[in-house]
């Protein structure tokens, strides 16, 4: 099979998985400590501390710390997810948002709130159900024949299935207005004001997913040196497909749910793993589930500071610290040919 | 074609030119803005003939339609000559079969005393607006505002297309070859959702500033009166809002509502006032201060103001602003509340107002 | 390929090969495929019968041959109105954007040798969108709608071929830059429709799905000055892109430009649908299936660009009467029809494993 020019690991799995630990733990504390708000750091990290002022206290453990939690749900979700993706499809550009597992996700939302949910309620199997469709045709589009060797094919295909559905759902917003005047908050993807019960409710999911993948990632492993070279280590290759792509689905669609659709994590995540710790999913998957919230913190953080008093939707920032990276992964490395 | 090298090198230039070509004239086309009026005669509808020999200005003692002439500017009797965004056109003195595109309007040429045969659908209805409902009869839908159905339109058979200030040159291209279009002027500087600017332009362009000005007074008495019944509110602060999930969004306060609301006596925060545009980007949750006012109004398009009610209130930011602990929080007809505009929209509003606050 | 290597006499033909025609003019010659020919044929005359349809059936269903009366002149004053006026424009736009759509598509996926690439995918589309977008919702002035589509089309190709260095051997580097760069058009698109208020964004939203309805006159001359220019240029590159098809040396050895031919596509393709999209909008899948279809009519051995351009304007059309009259008087832009009716088919061909070559 064709991969990417080989890495040899630049560091061992510890080393790394602290080094990201204590960049996430740095991104967090920003995340409490800045905000769109008056509360500046001082009054915040004051206020963590017992001491501080009770607009401050609220502030921070009322608006922020959900937040950041939600943040780091979606964030792990939506890096582990991508691993798991580019390596069942065996693509490095195998990525949730490009492959069209988000707009199958954001497709079900659009259903759903026209047939009458409101923009109150929580749209967590329904996501889940959607993304679980994009996933189906995902890998589907994978295995063909000629496709699924070729990065660019597959991201092409996902390419025309999210414009398909983004089509779908127009039609759905051209018949029913109010959705589209809801719709439109939604799909900019934003971490504002979600709460401590819309994460409680996803977290089975999330669970169940990593459980999954963590069940899965031997298997994953040996479905990286080929399809052939798996069967005969004795895994089961096209469950480990099926299995892959149901963890994919729940964790992309609980973090839609939670979110919207964010892109370009599932891509930037995994690629930044790859080079610190080297293409072994064994290793990838637990410094994603660090990076990842880093990432999405680190964007969070962003948009709220940049258009005081209001917040730049989450998918615009994530999509612009995102595509430079896409740009100089894809000139630096030399990638399968058409 | 191997014997020709110089073919390949001819197909890239031509190519190159060709789209230098265009991005020029595309510039070049953009600065055409102006569309040459159309003559009432293009229509194929009974519109009237500018070939009168009837002399100028010259206003009848008594007519039997409800419209009134104006003093200036009428022509031969069969057409006027009026100042649009898109120059000048002729439109019928006296039209019959008004078709509207857009809420407002309708709104004022109901208020005028016009009954439109046709149109377009509210934002978010099939219908015209709820407010609109009583008003307007047995009118034909031609399609929704983002995209009236041309067929239906010349169908109608209109004699007069009445648009809003915001209607796009395409539209209009294609809007002016079936009737004269109306999209009238508003005057430098003049508060653009201020309902009586609006209603005298088109007022002015249609010759009936009396009745423009009758509409100001029954506007003024009716404020007068709800005020008395509301009691005195000044002192008292409200905003009106929109709640998405990230937070709310501050409806503009130079807006209808926002008038009314300061006509009561209300006073309304500081940022309701620079926001350009209908409504403010999603407020941070952190910035709720920004509406901690006395009233809250929240205007929802759902039928169920209630519902979003309850979702404002899942968050603790929301439950902190003293309108809710006072219990004066009001849900609001959304389309109504941050986009009609017009006479009737402003009655409308004022019965909700007075709804609200006289318990 | 363009040389005579068979010398089996044919009636009528001396020197074709089985299944080709030799045109001859002084000394340049020519070799067509009956099948490709024959294809193109058919494929008019379907797209004339169903533009006939199209003039007559609508909001107001007329006979055809009424209607066929009217496009000439005749007939009441409403229908000539009708046909001459709003539906003969709109149907002539179709053929145009659908023309220029399908041949764009024919050669970028010969160009890419994937059945899947669209002149759009390059971030064209979206770049054009966002700029669109921007111009409704009135963030800038200056340029109409159309103007500013194109400006963005050029931006986003002045992007990627800066931003991938260049349009590489293969255009891989060149594909994938452009995902990137249309993903990052397509959330500033999602951002301006969330910050827009809700009239600005429904005046918007026809520029995100593709809409034939209304469009402005001088866009569509200028996609037709373009599509004349082209068009003969694209039938050529395609001739060579056929022979490409062997090897690159192979094609090297017999005279052609490899890279030129592939640099000259790229710039036909992309030129092509940024003049489609700037007068009707993103406009999907016909870039796809108007390449299948004809690839499937006119056999494997040539690349069919001409029957590409009339299937893409067979099936515009086709999809814009749809949408006119499937749930009248609402009316559906012709982009939504498009991908619903395509999407599942294109994705059919995705998910069963394909026998027949990817190009």
């Amino acid at each position: 099979m064709r991969r990417e020019q080989n890495t040899a690991p630049r560091l061992r799995v510890l080393p790394a998985l602290a080094l990201s630990l204590a960049l996430l733990a740095v991104v967090v504390t920003a995340s409490l400590a800045f905000g769109a708000g008056g509360v500046g750091p001082e009054r915040a990290l004051g206020a963590l501390f017992g001491s501080g002022d009770d607009e401050a206290h609220f502030v921070v453990t009322g608006l922020r710390l959900p937040r950041t939690l939600a943040g780091i749900v979606v964030g792990s979700a939506l890096g582990i997810a991508g691993a798991v993706l580019q390596t069942a499809a065996r693509n490095p550009l195998a990525e949730p948002g490009l492959l069209g597992v988000s707009a199958g996700a954001s497709f079900a939302v659009v259903v759903s709130i026209a047939l009458g949910a409101s923009a109150a309620t929580l749209y967590a199997p329904v996501a889940i159900i959607g993304a679980l469709l994009g996933c189906v045709f995902a890998l589907g589009a994978a295995r063909l024949r000629g496709v699924g060797d070729d990065p660019i094919r597959l991201v092409l295909a996902g390419v025309a299935l999210s414009s398909m559905l983004g089509s779908v759902s127009s039609l759905v917003l051209l018949i029913d207005q109010r959705t589209r005047d809801e719709i439109r908050f939604w799909t900019i993807g934003a971490l504002a004001g979600r709460n401590i019960p819309t994460i409680v409710t996803i977290l089975p999911t999330v669970v169940l997913g990593i459980a999954i993948v963590l069940l899965l990632i031997r298997p994953l492993a040996a479905l990286s040196l080929g399809d052939q070279v798996a069967r005969s280590l004795g895994h089961r290759v096209r469950m480990t497909r099926i299995g892959a792509m149901l963890g994919v689905a729940l964790l992309v669609g609980s973090a839609t749910a939670v979110s919207g659709p964010i892109g370009f994590v599932g891509l930037v995540v995994p690629f930044a793993a790859r080079a610190l710790v080297g293409p072994d999913i064994r290793r990838v998957v637990p410094i994603c589930a660090v990076l990842g919230p880093a990432l999405i913190l680190v964007a969070d953080v962003l948009a709220r500071m940049l258009v005081r008093p209001s917040e730049m939707p989450l998918g615009v920032v994530t999509a612009f610290v995102g595509a430079p990276v896409l740009v100089a992964v894809v000139r630096a490395q030399r990638l399968p040919a058409l | 074609m191997s014997r020709y090298p110089g073919r390949r090198w001819l197909a890239l230039i031509l190519v190159m030119v060709s789209l230098l070509a265009l991005v020029a004239a595309a510039c070049g086309e953009a600065t055409d803005v102006e569309p040459q009026g159309q003559t009432a005669t293009e229509a194929p509808a009974s519109s009237t003939d500018a070939t009168d020999a009837t002399p100028a200005s010259e206003t009848p003692a008594a007519t039997a339609s409800a419209t009134e002439r104006a003093d200036n500017d009428s022509d031969a009797a069969g057409t006027r000559s009026v100042e649009t965004a898109f120059g000048t056109i002729e439109i019928p003195a006296n039209p019959q079969r008004i078709v509207t595109i857009g809420d407002t309007p309708l709104d004022v040429a109901v208020s005028l005393g016009f009954s439109p045969v046709g149109a377009t659908s509210s934002r978010g209805a099939t219908g015209v607006a709820a407010y609109m409902a009583e008003h307007v009869g047995d009118i034909q839908i031609i399609g929704t505002i983002a995209e009236p159905n041309l067929e239906s339109i010349v169908q109608l058979e209109p004699d007069l297309i009445l648009t809003e200030t915001t209607l796009q040159e395409a539209m209009y291209e294609n809007l002016s070859k079936i009737a004269p279009t109306l999209v009238p002027i508003i005057p430098e500087g003049a508060n653009r959702y201020d309902p009586m600017v609006l209603t005298r332009a088109y007022a002015q362009a249609l010759g009936m500033t009396d009745r423009a000005d009758e509409l100001a007074d029954e506007l003024e008495a009716r404020i007068a009166e709800v005020r008395e019944k509301v009691g005195d509110r000044s002192g008292q602060t409200a905003v009106v809002i929109r709640w998405m999930a990230q937070g709310p969004m501050v409806m503009n306060g130079h807006l209808v509502t926002g008038q009314m609301l300061s006509e009561i006596g209300f006073t309304l925060p500081e940022l309701a006032y620079e926001i350009e545009g209908g409504h403010s980007d999603v407020l941070s949750l952190e910035n709720l201060a920004e509406i901690d006012t006395d009233w809250i109004f929240i205007a929802t398009l759902n039928q169920d103001g209630q519902q979003a009610l309850e979702a404002a209130r899942q968050q603790p930011a929301f439950e902190r602003l003293k309108a809710n602990q006072a219990n004066q929080v009001v849900t609001v007809n959304g389309q109504l509340w941050s986009s009609a505009n017009g006479p009737l929209a402003a009655t409308a509003i004022l019965a909700d107002i007075e709804q609200a606050l006289a318990q | 390929m363009n040389t005579v290597s068979d010398r089996r006499p044919m009636a009528g033909s001396h020197t074709a090969p089985p299944g080709h025609l030799l045109l001859r003019y002084r000394e340049w010659s020519v070799l067509v495929l009956y099948r490709g020919v024959l294809a193109t044929l058919g494929l008019t005359i379907a797209m004339f019968f169903v533009a006939g349809l199209a003039l007559a059936l609508g909001t107001a269903d007329l006979n055809p041959l009424t209607a066929l009366a009217a496009a000439f002149g005749t007939g009441t004053e409403q229908d000539v109105f009708i046909v001459r006026e709003l539906r003969l424009p709109r149907v002539v736009t179709g053929i145009l954007v659908g023309m220029a759509l399908g041949t764009g598509g024919c050669l970028m996926q010969t160009l890419a040798r994937n059945r899947l690439a669209t002149p759009g995918i390059v971030g064209i589309d979206n770049g054009a969108t966002a700029f669109a977008v921007a111009s409704v919702v009135a963030l800038t002035t200056g340029l109409a709608p159309s103007g500013m589509s194109l400006a963005g089309s050029i931006t986003a190709l002045v992007l990627v071929l800066a931003l991938s260095g260049g349009t590489g051997t293969r255009g891989y580097r060149f594909l994938v830059v452009g995902i990137g760069v249309g993903a990052v058009f397509g959330s500033i698109t999602n951002y301006l429709l969330a910050r827009a208020p809700i009239d600005s964004a429904n005046a918007a939203y026809p520029w995100t799905v593709g809409s034939l309805n209304a469009r402005a006159g001088g866009s569509v001359a200028l996609l037709a000055i373009g599509l004349a220019i082209t068009l003969p240029v694209a039938v050529f590159l395609g001739r060579q892109l056929s022979t490409m098809r062997l090897s690159d040396q192979v094609a090297q050895s017999l005279g052609i430009s490899v890279r030129r031919v592939r640099v000259g596509t790229l710039m036909v393709a992309v030129t092509l649908s940024a003049l489609s999209v700037a007068v009707a909008g993103p406009v999907g899948m016909i870039a796809l299936l108007a390449p299948e279809a004809a690839r499937y009519l006119a056999g494997p051995r040539t690349v069919p660009v001409l029957g590409s351009a009339v299937a893409g304007a067979l099936f515009t059309v086709l999809a814009d009467l749809a949408g006119r009259t499937l749930f009248a008087p609402i009316e559906i832009p012709v982009g939504v029809i498009t991908a619903v009716v395509g999407g599942p088919y294109l994705l059919w061909v995705l998910l069963r494993s394909s026998s027949r070559r990817i190009i």
